[in-house]
């Protein structure tokens, strides 16, 4: 397993080195392979799925951008969510204003979700379930919500999420503790086994 | 293994992160304690939950809506005029710049020092003369300087005139206290010596002959004591 990862690692590391002479097929491999990985995450923090497309392409335009200043000194994973992270925080406070927004008018919000067509049941059932998960994700502090959703994503290690945020691995293993037994104590309910 | 411990440990175990001795323990107790692994599946579920719930709906790679962009972006490097600048190359270049400027600056303050402190030194020497000339009021000075701009040596002159008249009269001080240090006859010698003029002195007696004249007998001469020597010696014996 550990190889495996490694090999990837290290075609990722020289695909990216092909970029940086220039190669757009090589950036196009890129783009197939962490455009999934970069959506959820985008998707994760900021629960609008055309909010998470468009910083999701910022995040490749801005590597493409600043793919001379690129060395292999990490996984390319790490770098590539470290430059996702910094956009993500640049857009932090518009997103946080719309949220504000969001709140403060909940007859719209009303009347739109009256006139959608109602899921059938399956659907609505994880539907309630997804709006369970984000409403008790709202309820975490930013960073704890960020070590939550980037462990989620599949190919990242806590080193690579410590490296990401910026903090020693114990901080990443102690926001994602008290963030799991928060959602745990949130979502209880419904999960009757 | 206490349940407590076992629970504590879940999410790490689930992670794969516990040492290997750790993980055994925590798999040996959910093999036989029903509770912790209800807790296990509540969790595993919740976890599962939460990954599809993070996901996106609809994901659809748009490289193609990408790629005009790509061209229309240049690299950062690639941008006119752009000339990347190693961070520790920045760091040198600031601090030889402030290490120039505090170096012009200290050089600049200590010739406009420099320059201050020769013309307070020129304004004392000229209030000397102004001075000295003021004490017969009925003549001319024509020793007087008038000071161009007085505010520039208001301060520093008097100080200077202070400390003029303090070196005066420690001067004073150790004339009078070499000549009450001299012993017996030397005192008024010394005193008398001025009156005898430059080659005054002259050892009077075999005890005080080879007593070598101290620094405050050569003060109050004002001249260096001529050595003496054996024939001298000889000549003061018989």
């Amino acid at each position: 397993m550990k190889t495996r990862n490694a090999f990837v690692e290290t075609a990722d590391a020289d695909v990216m080195l092909r970029v940086k002479w220039g190669s757009e097929s090589a950036f196009a491999e890129l783009y197939r392979r962490y455009y999934r990985k970069l959506l959820d995450f985008f998707y994760g923090m900021s629960r609008d799925t055309q909010l998470a497309e468009d910083l999701c392409h910022e995040t490749f335009l801005r590597v493409w951008q600043l793919r001379l200043r690129y060395a292999v000194t990490g996984s390319f994973a790490g770098y590539l969510f470290t430059v996702a992270r910094n956009i993500w925080l640049e857009r932090w406070r518009v997103v946080q204003r719309e949220w504000r927004w969001r709140a403060a008018a909940p007859v719209e919000s009303a009347a739109f979700e009256a006139l959608a067509p109602a899921p059938p049941d399956e659907l609505a059932h994880r539907a309630e379930i997804g709006e369970h998960v984000f409403m008790a994700l709202d309820a975490l502090p930013e960073e704890q919500r960020m070590a939550f959703v980037l462990r989620m994503i599949e190919g990242l290690s806590l080193e690579d999420i410590a490296r990401i945020m910026q903090c020693p691995v114990n901080t990443v293993r102690s926001r994602r503790l008290v963030a799991i037994t928060r959602l745990r104590e949130a979502l209880r309910g419904l999960f009757v086994l | 293994m206490e349940c407590a411990d076992v629970r504590y440990r879940l999410v790490r175990y689930l992670d794969n992160d516990l040492p290997a001795s750790v993980h055994g323990a925590v798999e040996a107790h959910l093999e036989h304690c029903y509770l912790c692994q209800e807790e296990m599946n509540e969790l595993v579920s919740i976890l599962d939950t939460c990954r599809d719930a993070l996901r996106h709906p609809d994901p659809q790679p748009r490289f193609e809506a990408l790629r005009p962009s790509l061209k229309r972006e240049h690299a950062v490097s690639e941008a006119p005029g752009y000339r990347p600048v190693h961070v520790f190359r920045k760091v040198a270049t600031a601090a030889l710049a402030a290490a120039g400027i505090i170096l012009i600056a200290s050089v600049g303050l200590s010739a406009v020092q420099t320059a201050r402190v020769l013309v307070v030194l020129a304004e004392t020497e000229a209030g000397r003369d102004t001075e000295f000339v003021s004490t017969q009021p009925d003549q001319e000075k024509p020793n007087e300087v008038t000071n161009p701009n007085p505010s520039r040596s208001g301060l520093l002159l008097p100080l200077l005139l202070a400390w003029q008249t303090e070196i005066q009269h420690a001067e004073m001080q150790t004339f009078q206290l070499g000549a009450a240090n001299a012993p017996g006859e030397a005192k008024p010698e010394a005193q008398a010596a001025p009156e005898k003029g430059p080659d005054a002195y002259q050892p009077v007696s075999r005890g005080e002959s080879n007593r070598t004249p101290t620094k405050d007998a050569r003060v109050v001469t004002g001249h260096e004591p001529s050595r003496v020597g054996s024939s001298e010696k000889r000549a003061v014996m018989a």
